[in-house]
């Protein structure tokens, strides 16, 4: 087995990501990875180029595991064309072959060693020593071959040379075509035998013969302001890709022909310099015939390869030129010029043409226009053709070369010479210093970056980390507050599978840290060692944010990207949508914040819901509300626990407690318990009552909660009410130890709630054979099923003739039980999270 | 937290220091003119090269023609770069590190 390492940046400069080198370091490792015969491939991402980052993850999301795409971290501009940058470049360089060392490939495999001109890439070989063989793309030399277009500027000529070296230092040299093998071992005397070829190819299920609507042509030629049957070109720019010969061959085409055919020029460059290209057009009194479409996707591309009458390809110098096999793919007739690398890619006598020859392009052209027998042959031929190129192909003959090479290595006996990475970058930077100019502020970016890029954290185990933002700020514990620290409890005082750690931090603090002071509460310690170290993340972690602190969660979008980025899971705990499902029970600020919690809970890996219900609720949401994502989003739920004794629970029982508990058992009791608020149905509740008590139903009702918000008036009834202390009772903030008491005299738990997540009052009701009487709604029945008595309607009326009915169920001993529901202890509830997550 | 855009390869500084008459008349009269000449300057990889290659020698006119061409959208942001620039806010084993590294180059430096 071979352990491949292959540097991705080839696909994250905004240089190459949307050129060839882009699609051909994408495909190419793409198929590599789908069918590695058992090697190891490895993926190494930039992270000076975050927002690529994503988009990779996405491409390899079910081919690779994303454990194995790595990220170094650059927080420094290596941009080689800014000569102010030298120090930089070189201690950029020296990270990414550190990185690349520290991961332990047989292979470390570039696709583009031609990288970091305009942009923060870095590439190098063999600044630092190495165990790995490394193998190098160079896709072409045509900078050489054209030195005066390319390499006429100083700065620029002393990248290119210096990145030829590196090809020189490379144990191994990729190149796309034969051609190209010839041309770099004669100007870069490089022996034949360490280049091999690959040849790029295209992904056949995107580049093929379709047959398209009359619709869509017609809506994509007028968009392209195409007006007529089309001859097509797709490509650069560049001196070498001839287009001086294509205009001039065009304009001199017969008559009737350029009457008849527009030339469509495909390109983003081409758009760009449209006017000095009309210049030239006018000149040649074709100007009017040839039309520019600018960038086009590749869904238009595939369209136009699909519907042009032909397709030309004029260039002098291509290292392979992938645009004529795109074409072929698709089913069109392909003419190129017969230099380069392009008679391999063609592979057709007859569809060469001398590109320094306007009239044998011509006529070519001509021919191909009018002899239908012909431009069928050179479409047919070209299916043929294109089905020898594919990445799956090419991929194989790679990974075979890397077996091969790497067993010849190993038949080597050499000395190891890894070592220890920061300090091997420490040694160079301080052997450069006296040399290069650089600032204190680029240290503290390359310690930063050295910091980030290998974990240096002891004994670097994956560690779930708990956010617990909210509950480390507040006195009193309510019912997220309560789940969050019964959480912790357990996952804390038992051995987990995973390092587990309590963090926190705050909206205006983009770091996280430990939260010595709940751990030491929740293990009981004295507050002594309260250090709140700052957390660091490594790969492998997973963040849960556990707490609903939203604040929070909104401001830390970009450090939760950051972390995903670098390859650490972000998951959030979802305990209900009732702000924006039901956005009347509460004030609207708070509906606008939960609105835009649960985006920034959409940007991350996943939700854990604490129900089915409400898991069923977020993914309809995510339908309609969720941004563009790349990655699926991960929706799980689990079930909260409900074992009082192991949630650290709260004691002390009031002075009139015995007296209020004899009341209790006096006669039936209906007890809700849960915060006041709208929702929870105590206005409804009360009326109901209120309707009994005046039919002479003698029941006592039970409210325990603190009063919430927007119920001012209920409390003007409640609080003066006649029956208060008599057969009503609001108890506000009590302790666990007497909610035990209370639920042990009561007769049957109500819950009247409109919305909830989970509902723990009916499991802590059926933990305590309390009968129930509950609504209706998706999570009752969810978590109650069959153990419960259901009610309907709004009106207190409705309540009413569901307590009466109860009650008489009641009383012949054939009401719903509750002792038979299931429920779960929190070390169980734990599990199950931790589960979920560790699943992933 | 600082974050520098980079888009051409032009220098990360965003402050101006081109006097404010003269940025008014570019503002108004000569903005579109600029705009078309940078536009070509950018479209042409040979003249892209001859002109940076010039303007980083003008550090002043070089962090007035990034904004410029940031502002007027001329420059892609393709690429973002997180600077730190206060060892206060790295975390402890950056902090580490750049202790380390800073008394690595000193004893380098007593030495020569």
């Amino acid at each position: 087995m071979v352990r491949v390492v292959i540097d991705l940046q080839g696909a994250q400069t905004s240089f190459s990501r949307n050129r060839g080198v882009g699609r051909y370091t994408i495909e190419l490792v793409k198929a590599m990875a789908l069918d590695s015969r058992g090697n190891e491939i490895i993926v190494a991402l930039n992270g000076a180029f975050p927002d690529t980052i994503e988009a990779i993850r996405a491409e390899f999301d079910s081919i690779l595991p994303q454990e194995n795409i790595k990220v170094w971290q650059q927080f420094f501009d290596t941009t080689a064309i800014n000569p102010k940058n030298f120090w930089r470049k070189n201690v950029g360089e020296l990270l990414r072959e550190e990185f690349l060392n520290s991961l332990e490939g047989d292979i470390i495999f570039s696709t583009n060693l031609q990288e970091g001109i305009f942009d923060a890439a870095c590439t190098s070989v063999k600044i630092s020593p190495t165990d790995s063989l490394i193998c190098s793309t160079l896709h072409d030399v045509v900078p050489l071959i054209y030195p005066n277009a390319y390499l006429k500027e100083s700065t620029m000529r002393t990248w290119y040379d210096e990145k030829i070296d590196f090809i020189k230092k490379s144990d191994i040299v990729l190149t796309d075509s034969h051609s190209s093998k010839v041309e770099i071992s004669t100007l870069l005397r490089i022996p034949m035998e360490k280049i091999h070829v690959v040849y790029p190819a295209v992904n056949h299920a995107i580049f093929k013969p379709r047959s398209i609507g009359i619709a869509d042509k017609k809506k994509l030629l007028s968009q392209m302001n195409i007006s007529a049957p089309f001859v097509m070109y797709a490509g650069g720019t560049d001196l070498h890709k001839n287009l001086d010969r294509l205009y001039s061959a065009w304009s001199i085409l017969q008559k009737d022909i350029l009457g008849s055919y527009q030339l469509v020029m495909v390109g983003d460059g081409l758009k760009r310099e449209e006017i000095h290209h009309r210049n030239k057009l006018r000149k040649l009194g074709i100007s009017d015939n040839v039309v520019f479409t600018g960038h086009v996707n590749d869904e238009e591309l595939v369209m136009l390869y699909n519907l042009c009458d032909l397709f030309v390809f004029p260039s002098i110098n291509e290292g392979f030129g992938l645009p004529p096999l795109e074409a072929m793919s698709c089913g069109a007739a392909v003419l190129a010029s017969n230099t380069s690398s392009l008679p391999e890619v063609v592979g057709h006598q007859d569809a060469l043409f001398d590109p320094y020859d306007d009239v044998s392009l011509a006529k070519k052209m001509e021919r191909a226009l009018t002899d239908s027998k012909f431009r069928d042959l050179l479409k047919e031929h070209g299916i043929q053709q294109a089905s020898k190129f594919s990445w799956d192909m090419s991929a194989r003959s790679l990974l075979t070369l890397f077996e091969v090479s790497v067993k010849n290595n190993s038949s080597i006996q050499k000395p190891s010479t890894r070592r220890d990475s920061i300090q091997n970058i420490i040694n160079y930077v301080t052997s450069i210093s006296s040399s290069l100019s650089f600032d204190d502020n680029d240290l503290i970016n390359l310690s930063a970056s050295i910091a980030e890029t290998f974990c240096t954290r002891k004994d670097c185990q994956r560690t779930l980390f708990l956010d617990v933002s909210s509950i480390i700020k507040l006195d009193h514990l309510a019912g997220i507050q309560r789940v969050v620290l019964a959480i912790c409890n357990e996952l804390i005082n038992n051995p987990q599978k995973i390092d587990i750690e309590l963090v926190y931090t705050t909206p205006n603090d983009p770091e996280f840290y430990r939260a010595d002071a709940l751990i030491n509460k929740i293990l009981r310690r004295a507050q002594e060692h309260v250090s709140n170290d700052w957390m660091e993340f490594c790969p492998g972690d997973i963040l849960l944010f556990l707490d609903l602190h939203p604040g929070v969660a909104i401001s830390h979008q970009e450090k939760t990207q950051f972390l995903r980025n670098k390859g650490i899971s972000v998951y959030h705990v979802v305990y209900d949508l009732i702000p924006v499902l039901k956005p009347e029970f509460f004030w609207s600020d708070l509906c606008i914040e939960f609105k835009e919690w649960l985006l920034a809970v959409s940007k991350s890996d996943g939700a854990i819901c604490i129900s089915r219900s409400v898991a069923d609720e977020l993914t309809e949401w995510l339908k309609t509300n969720s941004p563009k994502r790349l990655r699926p989003f991960k929706i799980g739920w689990f079930h909260l626990g409900a074992d009082v004794e192991n949630a650290v629970p709260s004691r002390g029982l009031p002075d009139d407690a015995p007296q209020v508990l004899a009341q209790l058992a006096a006669r039936p009791s209906f007890l809700m318990v849960g915060t006041v608020e709208p929702r929870k149905g105590h206005a409804q509740t009360l009326a109901a009552f209120e309707l009994l008590w005046a039919d002479g139903v003698d029941v006592n009702l039970v409210i325990i909660g603190r009063q919430g918000w927007m119920v001012e008036m209920l409390l003007e009834n409640l609080r003066p009410h006649h029956e208060r202390g008599k057969r009503l009772f609001w108890l506000e903030g009590i302790s666990d130890e007497y909610l035990e008491k209370i639920y042990a005299a009561s007769t049957c738990l109500i819950t009247a709630s409109e919305a909830e997540g989970f509902g723990l009052p009916l499991i802590e009701a059926a933990q305590h054979k309390l009968p129930i009487i509950t609504r209706d709604i998706p999570v009752s029945r969810e978590v109650a099923g069959e153990h419960a008595f259901y009610f309907n309607g709004k009106e207190p009326a409705d309540l009413a003739r569901a307590v009466r009915e109860w009650l008489a169920l009641y009383q012949s001993d054939r009401h719903p039980k509750s002792h038979g529901m299931q429920w779960l202890t929190w070390k169980q509830s734990s599990q199950q999270l931790l589960d979920l997550i560790l699943k992933e | 937290m600082l974050y520098v855009f980079q888009g051409t390869g032009i220098g990360s500084g965003m402050s101006s220091s081109i006097p404010q008459t003269i940025r008014r008349h570019i503002g108004g009269l000569l903005s579109p003119i600029l705009a078309r000449l940078i536009q070509f300057t950018l479209a042409h990889p040979t003249l892209k090269i001859r002109a940076l290659d010039w303007i980083f020698r003008y550090p002043v006119l070089e962090e007035w023609l990034y904004r410029f061409a940031v502002e007027g959208g001329l420059v892609t942001r393709g690429m973002t770069v997180r600077a730190y620039s206060d060892p206060s806010k790295l975390t402890p084993n950056a902090r580490i590190i750049y202790n380390n590294l800073k008394s690595a180059i000193e004893l380098h430096n007593k030495r020569d």
